[in-house]
């Protein structure tokens, strides 16, 4: 089988490479080191499944995993970690691949057997098992089969039309296929704020609310020279937001 | 996760709890034998008819009083410790006098006194209020102080297990030994030394932490125990000692730096992608000594769990505390892109 081995520790690398050595039969396509690597990583040399640690700099292995569900054919994910208690009961209970540290030769290869591939729904639940269930730190974006990262901070609005929303950043225009709705659970209140049935902004990148001379309100984003429209509905939580 | 509501929550008791409520009624009853007693000098049939009315006007009154409060659980479950009492004791006291003034009714109505009002209802009333002021206070104080040591003993259970859990923190312990088995085959003999650090660190998280240390003592488990993770995280850590004129012979509570540092690395170090120098100051200042450490905050905060860091500190301050109390300080602060803990405490020599 085609493996791509994802940890932030060199050690941690250099064992599964060795144990995977004396087991035979495999090859190690490359290595990351972050969830983001892991799935530009995994776009392009195309593994059939990841040892894969939780616990990384920037993009954690849970996150990555979610992202790479949107590949075309989505590698098995064997997930390696040290300790992680809520992680581990959610695991057990939705039958999702683990190792734990320090990982024994036997049980590797017995993974590596019956890799399992990973659902959406089982990522959600294990999540949610989470003491403090995360929001993604990125977007993934699928492009001809290829996965294109863009990180959460960047995004100026998320603009729904009626089958894709658009996710607009500074300088570049994607559509993904998601639900505004969930897009606001995800994110929450803090970061974006809805100012139309169609729009979710981050407040971050808010530069100003004003009248258009049509008497509606509109919203100025840094970094973006059109005016968002704010509907009737939401005019009111806007202005709220805009007083504190 | 749905943790047990954490003792202390609650000041006050369920007084309206089933146990409680029975433990309310035998106390009147009680006091309706007490005063039995109290009042007869031989056990005859007067006695018993003193008895038999004094028994029911303690169950009128104990029921009333655990209507009452019942009634009153949901107000009263919110208020503080002393506001509370007061509330209950004054509850208890109208349902006495209400109670009292029932007992009247029903004898009137039963046929066995001939007015509503009799000569001797305010003198009933007087001692009824009387006796039960100082039956409820006691009974209060009882309910309170038996609700506190069951919350004190289950309290104290979680918090030996949260200190345990600060000190030897199982990701770090896991993940080590990972990297000492990865360096059983490519380097025997700095696996060998990492053991060793292990072994040492572990030896000290297990003693007893009460103790005063020399402060060099400290300093050599903070250096090992920094070796062990620069093996996990190679060049991604970096270290930056700066002693200047501290006492060799100076003396600190044990685990004051180490646990501090694994906080640094944990939530500072280890989530950057390139991770960063961590700086360890410690110098003299009169009698006083200064403990400064200082990581750079990780670019993105969303990595989960951060319930250790307080765990750790609040340890470290108790301890503080209960060697220098006032004298020790600990603050933390942000300033920039840089978290700092920052440790004063009076320079003790062995």
């Amino acid at each position: 089988m085609k493996v791509l081995i994802v940890d932030d520790e060199k050690l941690a690398r250099d064992r599964l490479r060795e144990l995977l050595t004396e087991i035979g039969g495999h090859v190690i396509v490359g290595q990351a080191m972050n969830g983001n690597e892991a799935v530009e990583r995994a776009a392009e040399l195309k593994p059939d499944v990841l040892l894969m640690d939780i616990r990384m700099p920037g993009m954690d292995g849970l996150e990555a995993a979610m992202h790479l569900m949107g590949l075309e054919t989505p590698p098995s994910v064997i997930f390696t970690t040290a300790y992680d208690q809520h992680a581990l009961h959610a695991f057990e209970v939705n039958a999702v691949d683990y190792l734990l540290k320090p990982i024994r030769k036997e049980r590797l290869s017995l993974a590596l057997e019956k890799a399992h591939k990973l659902t959406l729904k089982q990522l959600q639940q294990i999540n949610q098992a989470q003491e403090q269930p995360s929001a993604r730190t990125h977007i993934s974006v699928h492009l001809r089969g290829n996965i294109r990262l863009v990180p959460v901070q960047d995004i100026l609005y998320f603009m729904a039309d009626s089958k894709y929303v658009t996710v607009r950043t500074p300088s570049e225009e994607h559509l993904i296929e998601d639900s505004l709705v969930n897009l606001e659970k995800e994110f929450g209140e803090k970061a974006f704020l809805r100012i139309h049935r169609n729009a979710l902004v981050a407040t971050s990148y808010i530069k100003g609310i004003e009248k258009s001379p049509a008497g509606t309100w509109q919203v100025s984003l840094k970094g973006l020279d059109r005016k968002l429209d704010v509907s009737r509905r939401h005019a009111a939580s806007v202005r709220r937001w805009a007083r504190h | 996760m749905n943790k047990p509501k954490s003792p202390g929550q609650d000041f006050l008791p369920d007084f309206a709890s089933l146990s409680n409520a029975l433990r309310i009624i035998f106390l009147a009853l009680i006091i309706a034998v007490i005063i039995t007693i109290g009042r007869n000098a031989t056990f005859d049939e007067r006695a018993w008819q003193d008895l038999n009315l004094l028994t029911a006007f303690a169950l009128m009154i104990s029921f009333v009083s655990v209507i009452v409060l019942k009634l009153a659980h949901p107000f009263i479950r919110r208020l503080s410790l002393v506001n509370g009492s007061i509330v209950v004791f004054l509850l208890l006291l109208c349902a006495i006098g209400l109670g009292t003034e029932l007992v009247i009714f029903g004898l009137y109505d039963l046929g066995l006194i001939s007015t509503r009002w009799p000569s001797w209802h305010v003198a009933l009333l007087a001692r009824s209020l009387l006796i039960g002021a100082i039956i409820s206070a006691l009974g209060l104080r009882y309910l309170i102080v038996s609700h506190r040591a069951e919350a004190d003993s289950r309290s104290e259970q979680e918090a030996r297990l949260q200190a345990l859990q600060s000190r030897i923190r199982p990701h770090f312990l896991f993940n080590s030994m990972n990297s000492i088995a990865s360096l059983t085959r490519s380097d025997p003999a700095r696996a060998e030394t990492a053991l060793q650090d292990l072994a040492d660190l572990f030896r000290v998280l297990l003693a007893d932490a009460r103790n005063l240390v020399p402060i060099s003592a400290e300093r050599e488990i903070s250096r090992q125990y920094l070796e062990i993770e620069k093996l996990r995280l190679g060049d991604r850590l970096k270290v930056s000692w700066n002693v200047s004129n501290v006492p060799r012979s100076a003396l600190i509570p044990a685990l004051t730096l180490q646990p501090l540092l694994e906080n640094a690395i944990y939530h500072g170090i280890e989530p950057r992608f390139n991770g960063g120098t961590l700086k360890i100051e410690l110098w003299a200042e009169g009698d006083y000594l200064s403990v400064l450490i200082s990581n750079p905050l990780p670019e993105t905060q969303n990595h989960r769990s951060s319930k250790g860091n307080k765990i750790a500190q609040e340890n470290i301050r108790q301890r503080l505390n209960t060697h220098f109390g006032s004298a020790a300080t600990m603050q933390t602060f942000e300033e920039g892109k840089q978290y700092h803990v920052k440790l004063k405490m009076p320079i003790v020599r062995g």
